[in-house]
Formats: structure tokens, sequence, C-alpha cells
């Protein structure tokens, strides 16, 4: 490694690339269009949602023989909110998120030359690129896409017959997991190396920006949790192909018997949550980490309770194992096993509380400088909080029974991890387009995409608790069908129109990201006077990141408005003056 | 076991020996195989006829006889106004989510997994149509677990109706066993 520059081939820098930035940005552009995506997914059934059986011909342009006459059909309605679910989730919150900025941040922000496995990290990109490829493709086949569902819950998705999306749609959805799988690991395994192993001289742990605590935890979570959803898709792939009974028992298709007993779909379930509720911390934790980093510097502040900020970290990292059966405290277990996942459910509120008040004490009575990514952190901050008051209702065994799998469930979860996510994604990418393009991102567009957006975020999800709490089920291709839904029903056309809006708005941020890498007004070194490694290196990307010897770090990151400084920041290489504390 | 069952279940067995000694002319590999698998899962549905005799839950009442009083009802089903009922669920293909949103109740049904709760109903359904001022109003179970293209209109309503008019429903109902052939 070092800092020495070798000339290199298109080929090497911008495709097989092993260094951490490209990676980010390879990671970042995929996506991007894996978001495009899923949003385009979402509007198409919102459209069946909003008008039910209504003729629109955008749909039959759109998906041809899925819509005939312009009106949904039902299969493709089920594999569209399938694979709406899976590419957000997987492919936009975790890979996307996760894959750009831990990439991008671990080794400028720890002041290391790159990752310490460069070959991994690139690895770990074409893993994400293959498994990507993979489940677009699986769009495309005859019978329609992976249909049972985000979570593919067996005997569905196990037996081929069930439904058209049960067949070659739902072996390329195993065959993708399992290769995301992969690529998370090796992206894993080498941040929490990296992370250990390669901070500068002066860097202790107790100095890390919360941004890198927050990716060194999530890391670990994703290591130990993403082995058990292979776990579980490699038994639900050896089901369907290979005859045996993980998951299946007592099933009759058309009257007749399968011929086999002895496995139990709970199984399956339990398995994909060990994996699935750390997922949800998986997501949220690298934008709960941006959003520090963010506000701290946007509010000149240093941040409020630094050690209750990590502690309350790890605490959820912690917890976060511990509680995945809340998501089914409806499928015939013991009661009394559910009210203690109850319980270590609620001990979540603790932390998540923690960093709330954090957040809010650290933006009391700063100097606040709105920029479009400390907008988007606020947002974040907003989401977070109204998202996680319906979680204590949900995370109630007893009040969950009412509302589990509807409406309130979906609001819930789009609210506190969806949009949650969304926002640390988008603050982060205003915040550090500068380190990555070298130039800046257009502000008056930044302050549009993000008043549209949030509006519209809540004016898409906030209406979905009512349409909840009335009854209504998720994964329901017509809910007008029931007349005691009747009275809900005006609110869904206005949800679809919001969605409509907000998923247009995202035009302003894809002109505004491209048109500044060409046209982008120049990057000066530090444009937001951040304190942190990443904004003492040259604009202009070198190998190696710094062009002398690695920075060495005297203080910790949150050094904002130190009385005994001129500047109302404080470089973390800045060694102390006489007589200055460490903090 | 009674002589008419007795003669019930060997006309199926009957009936199942009779599939099997069916000779066809074989073209492909693949009817081949499919001929096979079918060979296979008639032997294994004789072997469970021929087993279910010696099952006896007692000297009286074989497992024939204990299903004779299972009711099948289809569109809707009744319940007694304040009497704890308790709900077994089974499923016979893929998971469904049996949600009573009127009465705030859920359960999954689970194949291979039965799963059961109890809940004691306090308004008829009658009642109810007073209260709401609908006197369309049906309390209604839907499924609320993902199973397939028709999953959202899978339903069944539910007549919440007092202990008499229950047990006089109950009555007209067919039990299982007048269904066999």
């Amino acid at each position: 490694m070092g800092n020495t520059h070798q000339k290199e081939s298109f080929v090497t820098k911008y495709i097989f690339s092993q260094d951490h930035k490209m990676i980010s940005k390879q990671f970042l552009i995929t996506a991007m269009f894996m978001g495009v995506v899923a949003v385009l997914l979402s509007l198409l059934f919102r459209i069946q949602l909003a008008w039910p059986g209504e003729s629109f011909q955008i749909l039959e342009t759109f998906l041809g023989k899925w819509a005939e006459g312009g009106v949904l059909d039902r299969n493709a309605y089920l594999a569209l909110v399938t694979m709406h679910g899976t590419i957000m989730v997987f492919f936009v919150l975790t890979g996307g998120l996760s894959g750009t900025f831990f990439n991008l941040l671990i080794p400028l922000q720890i002041g290391a030359r790159d990752m310490a496995s460069g070959f991994l990290n690139m690895l770990s990109y074409w893993f994400f690129l293959a498994s990507s490829i993979i489940m677009i493709f699986s769009l495309f086949v005859e019978n329609g896409a992976a249909s049972g569902g985000w979570t593919v819950y067996p005997p569905l998705s196990a037996l081929p017959q069930a439904m058209p999306g049960s067949g070659m749609g739902m072996t390329l959805w195993l065959i993708s997991m399992t290769l995301f799988v992969v690529s998370s690991l090796l992206g894993g395994l080498n941040y929490i190396v990296t992370i250990i192993n390669l901070r500068t001289k002066g860097l202790t742990m107790t100095r890390l920006p919360l941004t890198i605590w927050a990716f060194f935890v999530t890391a670990i979570l994703g290591v130990l949790s993403f082995p058990v959803l292979v776990s579980a898709v490699v038994l639900l792939f050896m089901d369907r192909t290979m005859g045996t009974a993980f998951y299946l028992s007592d099933i009759f298709i058309g009257g007749e018997a399968l011929d086999v007993t002895g496995g139990s779909p709970i199984l399956y379930q339990h398995l994909f949550w060990f994996l699935g509720h750390p997922e949800v911390y998986i997501v949220l934790l690298p934008a709960l980490g941006i959003s520090s980093e963010i506000i701290a510097t946007n509010s000149r502040k240093p941040i409020f309770g630094y050690k209750a900020m990590v502690g309350s970290i790890l605490a959820i990292g912690f917890l976060s194992f511990i509680v995945w059966a809340h998501h089914m405290f409806v499928t015939g277990m013991n009661p009394f096993l559910g009210s203690v996942f109850v319980f270590t459910t609620l001990l979540i509120a603790i932390p998540s509380a923690v960093k709330a008040f954090n957040y809010l004490t650290t933006i009391w009575k700063g100097n606040i400088v709105y920029t479009p990514a400390m907008l988007f952190s606020i947002g974040l901050v907003s989401t977070f909080v109204t998202g996680g008051l319906t979680g204590i209702i949900l995370a109630d065994s007893a009040l969950d029974v009412n509302v589990h799998d509807t409406y309130f469930v979906v609001a819930h979860f789009h609210i506190v991890m969806g949009m949650s996510a969304i926002f640390g994604m988008f603050a982060g990418i205003y915040h550090w387009y500068p380190k990555m393009y070298g130039k800046m991102m257009n502000t008056k567009l930044g302050y549009a995409h993000f008043w549209i957006t949030f509006i519209c975020a809540y004016g898409t999800f906030f209406p979905m608790h009512f349409v909840g709490l009335s009854g209504t089920p998720r994964r329901y291709y017509d809910s007008s069908y029931f007349s005691f839904l009747d009275g809900v029903a005006d609110l869904l056309p206005i949800i679809s129109v919001f969605a409509f809006v907000g998923g247009i708005a995202q035009l302003l941020f894809f002109y505004n990201f491209f048109y500044s890498i060409y046209r982008g007004q120049k990057a000066s070194v530090n444009p937001w006077k951040a304190n942190t490694l990443e904004w003492t290196t040259p604009v202009e990307h070198i190998h190696g990141n710094w062009p002398g010897a690695l920075p060495e770090v005297h203080r910790w990151a949150y050094d904002y408005s130190n009385p005994d400084h001129e500047e109302d920041f404080v470089l973390q290489t800045t060694p102390l003056k006489k007589g200055e504390h460490a903090h | 076991m009674s002589p008419e069952h007795k003669a019930n279940l060997e006309a199926r067995l009957h009936h199942v020996e009779e599939l099997l000694g069916q000779e066809t002319t074989i073209l492909t590999e693949g009817a081949i195989e499919a001929k096979e698998d079918k060979i296979y899962r008639l032997k294994r549905h004789r072997q469970r006829l021929i087993e279910l005799e010696p099952f006896n839950f007692s000297d009286e009442l074989s497992a024939w006889d204990a299903g004779r009083d299972d009711k099948i009802v289809k569109g809707e089903f009744h319940l007694p106004v304040g009497k704890e009922v308790e709900f077994v669920f089974r499923s016979r293909d893929v998971i469904h989510s049996a949600y009573m949103p009127h009465f705030r109740a859920q359960m999954n049904t689970v194949p291979g997994v039965p799963t059961r709760f109890k809940m004691t109903p306090t308004i008829t359904t009658d009642s109810m149509r007073t209260i709401m001022d609908d006197p369309d109003f049906d309390y209604i179970l839907l499924c609320n677990k993902i199973c397939g293209a028709a999953h959202f209109n899978m339903f069944i309503n539910i007549i919440v109706e007092s202990e008499e008019d229950y047990n006089a429903w109950l009555k007209e109902q067919k039990t299982f066993i007048t269904e066999e052939k």
C-alpha cells in the first residue's frame, strides 16, 4: 500500500478498483439504481391500491402481460410488493447505505490508507453487484418474481405449485440473497478488522467519531446475524429442490397429501427473524451514526453525551439479538414466551430515547447551520421519534395481536426504518459529497428536495396508521372488497398521491447529484468546518488518502466552539495547547 | 368399527389396489418418474388406510368413529354469546392467519403446528347491527397472512347469537362422515 501512486488503467481505476473511495461510489451508484427500481415498483402498486380495479394505460405500458387492459394482475401485485420490500431493505438500505458510507468513511475517519484488505473489499462489491443483477433479472422470468412477501415464509415460498411467484422467481431470489450475504460478510469482516487494527496514532476508541462507532457495531451485527439468514435460505432451497422437509409438514395440495412430514414452518420464521431484527438496526444504526456527526458539526456544538451515545449504540446492538420473536406473537407461541420478548423489546426504547434526547440537547441552543444534510438529519430525528412511538405499541403482544400484519405495521416500519434510514443516507450524501466528488451540491435544490420529501414521507405513511387501525391487512390486492373498511377508503388515494409526488421529487436529487459531478462548484478542503480526519485529505482523491505521513490525532472528534480556541472548530489533528486537557 | 364403515374402508382400499394394478404405456423418462412417484404415494395412502383400524381412542370408539360428529361449515360460522369458545386452528396448505378485526383477535394457522386461543363473544350480531345502525353488519374473519393470489378475498362471516339459536344452527350442519361416499 503506502502513498505511492501508480499509473492506473481505466479498468483498475473505475471497474475492478480496490480503492475504498471508488468502491464506495460503486456501491452508491448501484444502490441508487436499485432504489429507483424499488420506488417505481411501489408507485405501480400504489395505483392499484388507491383505485382498485380501474384501468390505467401506464400499468400496461410498464408491465405488459402482468397488467392486461391496464389493471394490475393479482399475482403481479404480490410480486411487486415482495420485490419492493426486498430491494429496499437489502439492496438500498443495507448494501447501499453500509457499502457507501462504511467504505468511504472508515479509512478516512480513522486515518488509514485504505481498508485492511482492498481485495476482499472489491470482492464484496462484485458479489453485491452479482446479487443485484440476479434480483433484477428475476423480475423478467416467465412466471414472475418472488411473490411471498419480502419475508418469503414457507410453505408458500417452498411449494412451486402454491403460486406462480414460487417458481423460478423464488429460486433466483434465494440465490441472489445468498450472494448478498456473502458480500455482506466479506465487507463486514473487513470493516471490523480495519477499525480495530488501522486506527492512526492517538485515535483511541473513545476518540472515535460516532459514525465509526455506529459502523463498527453495525458490522458486528451483520457478521453475527447474516449467516443465520444463509442457513434459513439454504434449508428453504433444499426443501424446494431436494425433497427435504425442514419447514414442511402435513400439507395437502389439490386434495392430495404431499410426502412431507415433521418439519415446522415456524422454524423458518425463527431463523429469518434472528437475522431480520438485527437487520433493522443494521439499516438504522449507520443512519444514526451519520446524523450524530452531521448534527454536531452543524450545531457547532460538541455532541451531547458522547459516552451515553456509544453506550446506547452498544446496548441497541446487544438487545437487537434478543427481541426477534416480537415478529411472531401470533404464530401460536406460548404467551409467557411472548411476554419475555415484550420485555426485551421495550428495553430498546431506553437507548433509543437516550439517542433521541441527545440529538435534541445537541441542537439545543446550538449555532445551527441549516445545510441540506442538517435538515435531513433533523428529519431523521423526527421520523425516529414518530416511528419509535408506534414501536412501543407494536412491542406489546396484547396490542400487537390486533394490528399485526396490518397497515399499522407498514406505517411503523416505513417511518422508523425506511424513512429514517433514507434520510440518513441523503444526509450522508449531501454532507460527504464534497469528499466523494470534490464538488458541492446545489443547496437550493437540496432544500426543495428535503421539504418535498419530508412532507410526502409523512403524507404517505402517517395516514397508514389509521388505515391499519381500521383493520386493513397489508399485502391486500384490493381492500375495497370488504365494506367494513369503507371508512378509510378515502385515505388510500391521498396516500398514493403523496407517494407519487415524493417519488417524482427524487428527480431533483438525481439532477443535483449528477449535474454537480460535472458542473458543481469546486469544494474546499473543509467546507463544513468539521473536525474529523477526512477533512484533512486533499480534495482530489489520491491513492493512500494522505500525501505525506498519516495524521496524528490529539483530541476527540467533537471539539466545537471550544472557548480556548479562536475558530469554532478544532481539527482532531490540532495538538493540545499548554494546560488544555484532552476530552 | 361398524360394518358399514368397514365396508367403506374396504371399498377405498380396493380402489387404491385397483389404481396400483393399472397398466399404462410409458413413453418418456419424465412419465416414468411421475408414475413411480404416483405409485409411491398410493402405497403410502394404502398403508394409512390399513393403519386406521388398529388406532383406537378406547375400546368402543375408533379413530374412524371419533370424527363422526365433526361438522363442516362453509360461508359463515356461528358462536354462542357469553360463552367461552376455544379456537383450534390447522392449515392444509400454507400459513394463513385468522384475523377477526372486530374481536381484536388474531392467530396464525400453520400446517403441521396446531395453534389455539380462547375468547368470549359478548355482543350478538343483532345487537351490534343496532349499535352500528347498519343492518348489513357482520363480524368477519379475514386471512391476514399472504397466502396466494386470492389472499385479499379469503374470509368467512361470523354470527354471534344466543345459545339456543346456536344449538339449532349446529344441529342443521352436516357432519364430516355424511360427506363420505
